[in-house]
């Protein structure tokens, strides 16, 4: 399982695979490269939604066929999906490859994962997938090289499997790519780590570091062609740096393979696209942030001194950011398709730690997120002892505003206003009169985030204002005023996603100290419809 | 903090917090005491015409006399009622005390109590916030028996200006020469027994002129909207020396035709009788005035057939 909020460890595999796969550099032509990659951010009961494994498999699925000599047609993304649709995606990769074999090709399996992994088993969804079974499919594969990459908690686990050995840390020499032939497994963390996420970057940290690697940042040659090697050394580093500190501990990814010959792999080629970032020799060095539109960390290199750098970036807009000691260095750059553009240190100035252009500022900030919504409810007073001859039964209209993730992670601050009226009979009297109500109300409530339900509970505080008035003015207006603590509870089904329609139920302790002090209480349904922005 | 201890400084500051006025027993206690719109008497309205019966202008002054004596006693419980009671028992309401802005330096304290599960008692007093020793002075003493529901019962009350005017309260013209005024009502019907409101006033002394040292009315109403109306009047209705006393009794339908006698009880002649009908727009249809022959007129038979009443 991967935990949100903390680190993963894939980069050797994924260095692993483009290594394969870009065997012999521009010689993709003697490797025909296959990829399945798959991202799941549910991992069914037990498990707490991820919100970054989707994502960090479209960010590989995209440097793969952009930059990894993996053709679209060749290449499978499966985004929330289950066991079966990967077992079918890896079926056709097998047809495929034993046809392009049959022309005398050599090829190259890619298989990547982000999401869940417990009890030995890839936790697709609701579905399971074990590890072992998948590891005999992939090494069954009718396929020269296979690269596996697993982004998910304790994924070391693997590379203990028989018929892998670990990597003497990063001594490979790189030979013959076209010697390179068998099996090679990367994980984002040990057998007994947790895989972590992070806010402020968007994503995993070790899918993040090897895609930044594999952008052109892990190219410690500077030959313009990163290897499996170079991605995997580059995302180790950075992964443990980045998770030293962390609450969860530092997260180490693993290295395993197991080849026919030693030989590196060429896993991106980010020279012959000729588009995205230069970072010349005489730039200062330090770490860069190169932060997109939506506010995410789309590479983050760490350019030695003296050297240079290339990072193929898809064209855009990016913010650039290199932290300092005591300042931020800030700018922006364009990135037009087709151009490979120079960030010159003139084009950054100071800025003060405040303007940092990094979602959160710090690794494990959260990005609070306001919702509204709006609907309709019902309200009634429990009848003992004489509730409902008080307070009658009443329609209200309600709009909410939340304010999410503020406090902590899949923390709901809410505040919402309602009004309604109904119509009543007083009992004593039998007198009719007219009721309304206000309220307004804050809450507090924890959800459990899933891709389409989203369950919560939580506590209310409400100020209620209610008033009635009797037919032929026969008595005078009556006003009552209390706050009533509940509790609240419900669930969110997203159908898009941003808008989400919205089932709760509250129950509220209700003081009425008119007649003499009376606990009554009364509960409330309603349905609405909600907007994340 | 805890979900406990959010919920325990929920509770508590709900505790602090709820206020108000929402109250059905407040609602039951109101109903105890009557207002004058719940007492008053209702005859169906007709444009008044300067050829309406006699005696159905003397029904009609003299149903005007009872209401503007009800507003005079229980228009002020409504003016205090229309506000929250101020203070709340297991067994009674308070209102007040307010003060008079009328009469500078008085307030006024209506209390509702219940003395048994059908029965409340109230009392409205007075106080002289500027005398050497405030005291509270009982003004209207009542009580009300429920039958069946808290809008059927039987009361009574009695406003005593004569408490009022020895605690030197401002008394108007009128309402200084009474003693007493006491209402007696049963606001709800039942086969034999329509609503009724009797009302009857002690002068505070004899009148100069005529000697009387009291008056009383009568008001019944049945379900079908017809009413009697009974009082005394006194004057020099008839020619000759002596002032009359005269008894007064009115009857109607729900569509304003109606019938009425006047007797002479005392008085230049004593026994005689008048007797009037009219018809729903309260022009006379048969007129026998004993006194007064040329007035008679019409025909018995056009006087409307009347229900029987109990008084």
């Amino acid at each position: 399982m991967r935990s949100p909020a903390k680190t993963a460890a894939c980069l050797p595999a994924l260095a692993a695979l483009f290594a394969l796969l870009l065997a012999g550099g521009a010689r993709a032509d003697v490797l025909h490269r296959f990829a399945v990659i798959a991202g799941n951010d549910s991992g069914g009961a037990d498990t707490r939604p991820l919100l970054y494994a989707s994502a960090d498999a479209s960010k590989v699925y995209d440097i793969l066929t952009r930059l990894g000599g993996v053709r679209t047609e060749d290449a499978t993304l499966i985004i929330d999906g289950g066991a079966s649709d990967v077992l079918s995606a890896l079926g056709k990769v097998e047809k495929q490859a034993a046809e392009a074999a049959r022309h005398g090709e050599h090829t190259a399996l890619f298989f990547y994962y982000s999401g869940h992994a417990k009890d030995g088993a890839l936790r697709l969804g609701e579905s399971r997938l074990p590890i072992d079974a998948l590891k005999g499919l992939v090494a069954a594969a009718p396929v020269d090289v296979r690269i596996v990459i697993l982004d998910s908690c304790r994924s070391g686990s693997i590379t203990r499997s028989k018929g892998a050995r670990k990597a003497p840390a990063f001594a490979i020499e790189s030979e013959s790519p076209r010697d390179a032939k068998g099996l090679v497994i990367l994980t984002s963390s040990a057998s007994d780590e947790d895989s972590q996420e992070s806010d402020a970057i968007g994503g995993s940290y070790f899918s993040h570091h090897l895609a930044s690697g594999l952008l052109g940042g892990a190219d410690k040659s500077g030959d313009g062609q990163v290897t499996l090697f170079e991605a995997y050394a580059y995302a180790y580093d950075r992964t443990v740096a980045d998770t030293a500190e962390s609450a969860a501990g530092a997260q180490h990814p693993t290295f395993s393979y197991d080849l026919a010959g030693n030989g590196d792999l060429v896993l991106t080629d980010v020279v012959s696209r000729h588009e995205g970032v230069y970072f010349p020799r005489q730039a200062p060095s330090g770490v860069y942030f190169l932060v997109d539109r939506q506010g995410f960390v789309a590479a983050e290199i760490n350019k030695g001194d003296g050297v240079d750098r290339r990072v193929a970036l898809s064209p855009g807009r990016y913010r650039v950011k290199r932290r300092l000691a005591d300042r931020l260095r800030v700018g922006e750059i364009d990135v037009p398709r087709g151009e490979l553009v120079t960030l010159e240190e003139g084009s950054l100035h100071d800025a003060p730690f405040s303007a940092d252009p990094v979602k959160g500022g710090s690794r494990v900030e959260l990005s609070a997120r306001w919702s509204v919504g709006a609907g309709l409810g019902f309200q009634s007073v429990f009848e003992a002892p004489d509730g409902a001859g008080l307070f009658p039964p009443t329609a209200l209209v309600d709009i909410d505003f939340a304010l999410r993730d503020f406090l902590r992670r899949d923390w709901v601050l809410g505040f919402d206003l309602a009004g309604g009226s109904a119509n009543g009979v007083a009992p004593v009297v039998e007198t009719p009169f007219h009721f309304t109500e206000a309220s307004v109300a804050a809450a507090l409530t924890v959800e459990w985030p899933h891709r389409y339900l989203t369950p919560f509970v939580g506590g209310r505080l409400a100020l209620l204002l209610m008033n009635r008035t009797f037919e032929d003015n026969a008595f005078p207006a009556q006003f009552y005023a209390t706050l009533s603590p509940g509790i609240v509870g419900g669930a969110a089904y997203h159908f898009t996603r941003s808008t989400s329609v919205v089932a709760r139920a509250r129950l509220h302790y209700l003081l009425y100290n008119v007649d003499g002090n009376r606990s009554l209480g009364y509960w409330e349904l309603a349905t609405m419809v909600a907007y994340d922005f | 903090m805890t979900f406990k201890r959010l919920f325990l400084v929920a509770g508590v500051t709900a505790m602090m917090a709820a206020c108000g006025d929402y109250s059905n027993e407040d609602l039951l206690y109101m109903s105890a005491v009557p207002s004058s719109s719940q007492l008053a008497v209702v005859l169906p309205a007709a444009m008044v015409t300067v050829t309406q019966a006699e005696l159905a202008q003397d029904t009609h002054n003299g149903i005007s006399s009872v209401n503007t004596m009800l507003d005079e006693v229980l228009g002020l419980v409504d003016a205090i009622r229309s506000y929250e009671p101020t203070g709340r028992t297991s067994n009674s309401r308070t209102w007040g005390p307010f003060a008079d802005s009328n009469n500078r330096g008085w307030q006024w304290r209506l209390v509702v109590t219940r003395t048994d599960a059908t029965t409340f008692t109230y009392e409205l007093d007075a106080e002289n916030t500027t005398a050497t020793t405030p005291t509270w002075v009982p003004f209207l003493d009542g009580s009300f028996d429920l039958a069946g529901g808290v809008k059927r019962g039987n009361g009574s009350v009695t406003a005593d200006f004569g408490a009022l005017a020895a605690a030197n309260f401002p008394l108007d013209s009128n309402t200084s020469q009474l003693a007493t005024l006491t209402i007696k009502y049963q606001n709800y019907q039942t086969a034999g027994s329509p609503v009724s409101v009797t009302l009857t006033i002690m002068r505070a002394a004899p009148d100069p002129v005529t000697g009387v040292t009291s008056a009383k009315f009568t008001y019944e109403i049945l379900a079908d909207g017809s009413g009697e109306i009974a009082f005394t009047l006194v004057g020099n209705v008839i020619p000759g020396p002596a002032i009359e006393t005269l008894d007064l009794n009115a009857q109607w339908l729900s569509t304003g035709a109606g019938k009425a006698t006047l007797m002479v009880a005392a008085g230049d002649g004593a026994g005689m009788t008048q007797t009037e009908c009219w018809d729903a727009t309260f022009e006379a249809t048969y007129n026998d005035k004993p006194w007064s022959v040329t007035e008679d007129a019409g025909d018995p038979s056009l006087c409307p057939l009347l229900p029987t009443f109990q008084q």
